[in-house]
C-alpha cells in the first residue's frame, strides 16, 4: 500500500472516531490536557498498527488503544495508587445490593434531573466513581456500545460488564439520593 | 439464597432490560413483570433517566485543532519513523525548569541511576522490539491462515514433529482439563532464532505460546505486558524464554501460564 493511500484510509476510518476517543480519555484521566495528550499518543499507536488491522470494528479497536494509553498515562503521572484495582471486599459494605428506590421514593428523578444544580451533582458523582465502574458507564451510556463490545475493550467477560454497569448505576443513584437529601436538609 | 442476593439479580435484570441485552424470553418476562410492579417500573424509570442525562449532557468533544494536529503528526510519522518517546519529550519542552536544572547535576544523577537500578536504553529498546516481534508473530498467525504447521490429536504427535525441527525441547502439554486445548504447533522466527509456537485454544480464543532460546537469567515470577490490546505473559527458565500471547483477559492468560509451567516442571 502506498503511503498516501495508507494515510487516506487511516483518516477515513479513524479520524471520525476522534470525539469518542477524546471523550473516553477525558473521563478516565479527568483533565482536558491529559486527554489531548493521550489521544495524540493513542492515534500514533493506532497508525503504527493500522496496516495489520483493516477489517475489524475500528471504533472498538481504537478505544481499546485509548483505554490502555490512558491507564499508562495515569500510571506514569500519578503512580499506581490511582489505578489500584477496586477491591470488592472493601467496597461492597457500602455498596449493598438491593434497590435504590427504597430510599428514594420521596422524590422523582425526572424533576430532579431537570435542574442544572442537580445535573452538576450527578456529573460530580460520576467523576468521583471508581474507574472500573466509570469506564463501563461512559462506554455504554455515552458511546452506546453493547456489553460484548465493552467486554472486548475492557478485557473482561460479558457477565462482568453487566454486573459492573448495574452496580455502577446503583452507586450513582445512591450517591445522588444521599447528596440531594443532605442538601435539602441544609436548605431547610 | 438470601433476599439481598435475589434483589441484586433482579436489579441486574432490569438494567439488562433497559440496555436491551436480554434474550427474547427474558425480555418479555421482565416486561410482563414491569407492567404489574410499580416498584420495579420505578427502578427502570430511574435507570433510564440517569442514562439519558449522561448520554445527552456529559459527553466531551475533542477540542478544535486536535484533529489537524493528529493529521499532521500522522503524515510526519509516515515520512519518518519518529520514536514515541521523542514525541513525549517534545511535549514537555516548554517546561523552562528543564533548562534551569544544572546540567551537571542531571548528568551525574542519570549516570548513577542508569548504572544502579534502571535498565539501559539498549535493554529497553531490545525489550520493546521483542514485544513488537511477539505481537506481529501472533497477529500474522491469525491472519494468513498460517496458524498450524502440525495439527494435534494430542501432545505425543506434536512433540516428535518439533524434535526434528528445533534444537531445544519444545514441550507441548495437554491442558484440556484446565480449559486450554492443544490445537497444534508452528515454527516462527523470533529473537534471531527459530522458535516453537505451541497453539492452544480457550473458548474460541487462540493462545500462542512462543518458546525460544535466550541469554536472559531465569525468572521466578511472570511478567505481564499489554501491547495493542493483546495481553502477554513472559517467563524465562533454563535458557528458554516462554511468551504466551492472546486476547483473553490477563487473569485467564496468567492462569494458562501457571498450569503450563506447573505441568512441565512437575514430572508425572
Amino acid at each position: 500500500m502506498s503511503k498516501d493511500t495508507l494515510i487516506q484510509q487511516f483518516e477515513n476510518k479513524m479520524l471520525s472516531h476522534m470525539d469518542s476517543a477524546y471523550n473516553l480519555a477525558r473521563w478516565i484521566t479527568g483533565h482536558d490536557q491529559d486527554a489531548e495528550d493521550v489521544v495524540q499518543e493513542a492515534y500514533i499507536r493506532a497508525f503504527r498498527g493500522f496496516e495489520k488491522y483493516t477489517d475489524i470494528n475500528s471504533l472498538s479497536w481504537l478505544l481499546t488503544i485509548v483505554r490502555n494509553t490512558s491507564y499508562n498515562w495515569m500510571k506514569s503521572k500519578h503512580g499506581y495508587r490511582h489505578l489500584i484495582e477496586f477491591d470488592e471486599s472493601v467496597h461492597s459494605a457500602t455498596d449493598e445490593p438491593g434497590f435504590v428506590g427504597d430510599r428514594s421514593q420521596d422524590f422523582r428523578q425526572d424533576a430532579i434531573l431537570n435542574s442544572s444544580r442537580n445535573k452538576d451533582l450527578l456529573h460530580q458523582a460520576l467523576k468521583e466513581m471508581p474507574l472500573i465502574f466509570r469506564e463501563v458507564i461512559v462506554l455504554h451510556e455515552i458511546e452506546d456500545l453493547s456489553y460484548k463490545e465493552i467486554a472486548d475493550i475492557v478485557g473482561v467477560p460479558v457477565g462482568t460488564v453487566m454486573s459492573r454497569l448495574s452496580r455502577g448505576r446503583r452507586r450513582l443513584q445512591k450517591t445522588l439520593a444521599s447528596r440531594l437529601s443532605r442538601r435539602n436538609q441544609v436548605e431547610l | 439464597m438470601s433476599c439481598s442476593q435475589v434483589r441484586t439479580i433482579l436489579y441486574d435484570y432490569i438494567n439488562a432490560y433497559v440496555d436491551e441485552e436480554l434474550s427474547t424470553t427474558d425480555h418479555s418476562a421482565i416486561q410482563k413483570h414491569l407492567e404489574v410492579c410499580a416498584h420495579c417500573a420505578n427502578e427502570k424509570f430511574q435507570i433510564e433517566q440517569i442514562g439519558n442525562t449522561i448520554h445527552n449532557q456529559f459527553s466531551y468533544s475533542a477540542p478544535y485543532g486536535l484533529k489537524e494536529n493528529i493529521r499532521h503528526t500522522i503524515t510526519g510519522l509516515a515520512d519518518s519513523d519518529i520514536n514515541l518517546s521523542n514525541v513525549a519529550k517534545r511535549r514537555f519542552a516548554w517546561r523552562w525548569t528543564y533548562y534551569v536544572i544544572p546540567p551537571v547535576v542531571t548528568a551525574v544523577a542519570a549516570v548513577l541511576l542508569i548504572f544502579s537500578m534502571m535498565p539501559t536504553q539498549d535493554e529497553v529498546m531490545m525489550h520493546n522490539m521483542m514485544e513488537q516481534e511477539i505481537v506481529s508473530a501472533h497477529v500474522r498467525s491469525l491472519m494468513e491462515d498460517n496458524l498450524l504447521h502440525v495439527e494435534s490429536k494430542g501432545p505425543q504427535e506434536v512433540k516428535p514433529w518439533f524434535n526434528n525441527r528445533v534444537d531445544f525441547a519444545a514441550q507441548p502439554e495437554d491442558l484440556a482439563a484446565d480449559g486450554f486445548s492443544l490445537k497444534g504447533g508452528r515454527l516462527d522466527y523470533l529473537n534471531k532464532h527459530t522458535a516453537a509456537s505451541l497453539v492452544y485454544e480457550s473458548d474460541d480464543h487462540i493462545i500462542n505460546l512462543f518458546v525460544f532460546p535466550t541469554m536472559e537469567a531465569d525468572m521466578k515470577s511472570f511478567k505481564n505486558f499489554q501491547n495493542r490490546g493483546y495481553n502477554i505473559v513472559k517467563w524465562v527458565n533454563k535458557g528458554l524464554e516462554y511468551c504466551a500471547i492472546s486476547d483473553i483477559s490477563l487473569d485467564e492468560l496468567n492462569k494458562f501460564a501457571r498450569v503450563y509451567r506447573k505441568k512441565i516442571t512437575s514430572p508425572n
